[in-house]
């Protein structure tokens, strides 16, 4: 269940700050728009998630510990675990979207990664918090 | 996979948007309004009823002449086999007789327009490297107006009186006659008209504007086809937006009736049209007829807000249980 909300979670925050990004980009930010920016993060960060940020969180949840993974989780899941996800973005720039699109993409999946980070962080903060008592 | 998923996905979208929609909407001396859906054209009489009165025809433009004849034409496509296009030109007479005016040929029109002053003049484009505004008189006579390095024209829309107005990318260009019968003075009404767009709702263009049609004070209105809003350009160059769509309508040309109401045609995301008439009192003044909830980027967002605020407090519900239990499985 927390799997499923971290994930549902982590995209809606990314797809957040992607809308209100547009905001200050773009006139006009239509339901073509919305719709695109949905379905092309909804299905990245799915593949990510389930090929990249499962598997890290089980390598790394147990090396680090305790407050430090406030830090190094949204850290390595932001940069490091989207580190596919930039690539592809780099990469069909110019052909499926331009400049602007790609910088809102980013902002998405490294908004998506932070929250995912934190997400497990404060998960394990507040077991553990169970755990002591 | 992901490609193929991603590619059909862009593939649907560029079906609705790189979809060219019509701008032939014109209206008689009585006053009823006429519009093609690019497969008939309708006739929305005075009463509002609303009648097919050419069947089976793909017309993008359409011209009403003086005697209220109406001009158009049927542009089909052969088949990938032969990858050729053939088209005719019709006329509907004021007599309800339905005749062709030029028989069915191979290829586009040439040297033809449906963009006519009140003499029968007719004025084209000739987009290419170098670009060119081409006139033909009605004794046939064909005459260079402009010639330059331009961007991408678009739709021409000329006055009674011959005066042309046209956009180049985002700006607005009007082109007069002169004193002398073949000199012509051009002027740039405004630029920067265009809005600033993602590329996904621009797939296939590189502009925003489309139809133009003018009023009875000369002021130019534009169908911003992208930005989904009608922008009037007065005699000095102001813009203002007078008419915002929603999301599922484009406005893509328009006209004045004979009482100063504005008729809009829109083209929907699934390729209908509809022609809508906007009362004068909606347009006068500085009243923006600009419903800022009928755009749904603000809504969306509130809503996304409320998901992701949602999702904290029940992940924190279910942690909370979860904290209670004497067991329980870390990650």
């Amino acid at each position: 269940m927390l799997y499923v909300l971290s994930f549902f979670l982590s995209w809606l925050s990314g797809m957040l700050v992607i809308l209100i990004s547009a905001f200050f980009s773009y006139d006009q930010f239509s339901i073509i728009d919305i719709t695109s920016f949905a379905i092309l993060t909804f299905a990245g960060f799915l593949i990510i998630f389930l090929l990249i940020y499962l598997i890290v969180l089980k390598t790394i949840h147990k090396k680090i510990t305790g407050s430090k993974q406030f830090f190094y989780f949204p850290l390595i899941f932001s940069l490091l675990a989207n580190l596919p996800a930039y690539f592809l973005i780099w990469k069909n720039m110019g052909d499926l979207y331009g400049s602007s699109e790609a910088t809102l993409f980013i902002f998405g999946f490294l908004t998506s990664g932070f929250v995912f980070g934190i997400f497990w962080a404060w998960k394990n903060k507040m077991l553990n918090q169970a755990d002591r008592v | 996979m992901r490609k193929l998923l991603i590619s059909n996905f862009l593939f649907l979208i560029s079906l609705t948007m790189t979809a060219h929609p019509g701008i032939g909407i014109v209206k008689d001396s009585k006053g009823n309004i006429y519009y093609t859906d690019l497969a008939q054209v309708w006739k929305i009489s005075l009463d509002g009823s609303k009648t097919a009165v050419v069947s089976g025809v793909h017309t993008h433009e359409l011209y009403i002449d003086e005697l209220d004849n109406l001009y158009g034409e049927h542009l089909w496509y052969n088949g990938e086999s032969q990858n050729t296009w053939g088209h005719y030109l019709w006329c509907l007479k004021n007599n309800g007789e339905l005749v062709k005016e030029i028989k069915s040929m191979e290829g586009f029109l040439s040297n033809y327009s449906f963009a006519r002053d009140s003499l029968g003049n007719m004025y084209w484009v000739e987009r290419f490297t170098t670009s060119k505004i081409m006139k033909k008189t009605k004794s046939g006579e064909i005459i260079k107006l402009v010639e330059g390095k331009f961007g991408f024209i678009g739709w021409l829309t000329c006055t009674k009186n011959g005066s042309l107005y046209f956009t180049e990318n985002n700006k607005l260009h009007r082109l007069s006659p002169g004193g002398k019968s073949d000199s012509y003075r051009m002027e740039t009404l405004a630029d920067n008209i265009g809005s600033k767009s993602t590329d996904f709702s621009m797939m296939g263009r590189n502009y925003d504007s489309y139809g133009i049609w003018i009023d009875a004070a000369d002021n130019a209105y534009l169908a911003m086809i992208d930005s989904k809003k009608v922008i009037r350009i007065d005699t000095d160059g102001n813009a203002q937006t007078i008419l915002t769509s929603n999301s599922l309508w484009t406005v893509c040309s328009g006209i004045f009736d004979n009482d100063g109401n504005m008729w809009i045609l829109e083209n929907s995301m699934s390729n209908e049209v509809r022609a809508r008439k906007i009362n004068k009192e909606e347009l006068g003044g500085s009243k923006v007829v600009n419903d800022f909830t009928r755009n749904p980027h603000l809504p969306i967002t509130i809503f996304t807000a409320a998901a992701v605020l949602f999702l904290f407090f029940m992940a924190k519900t279910i942690l909370n249980k979860r904290k209670q239990k004497p067991f329980h499985f870390a990650v």
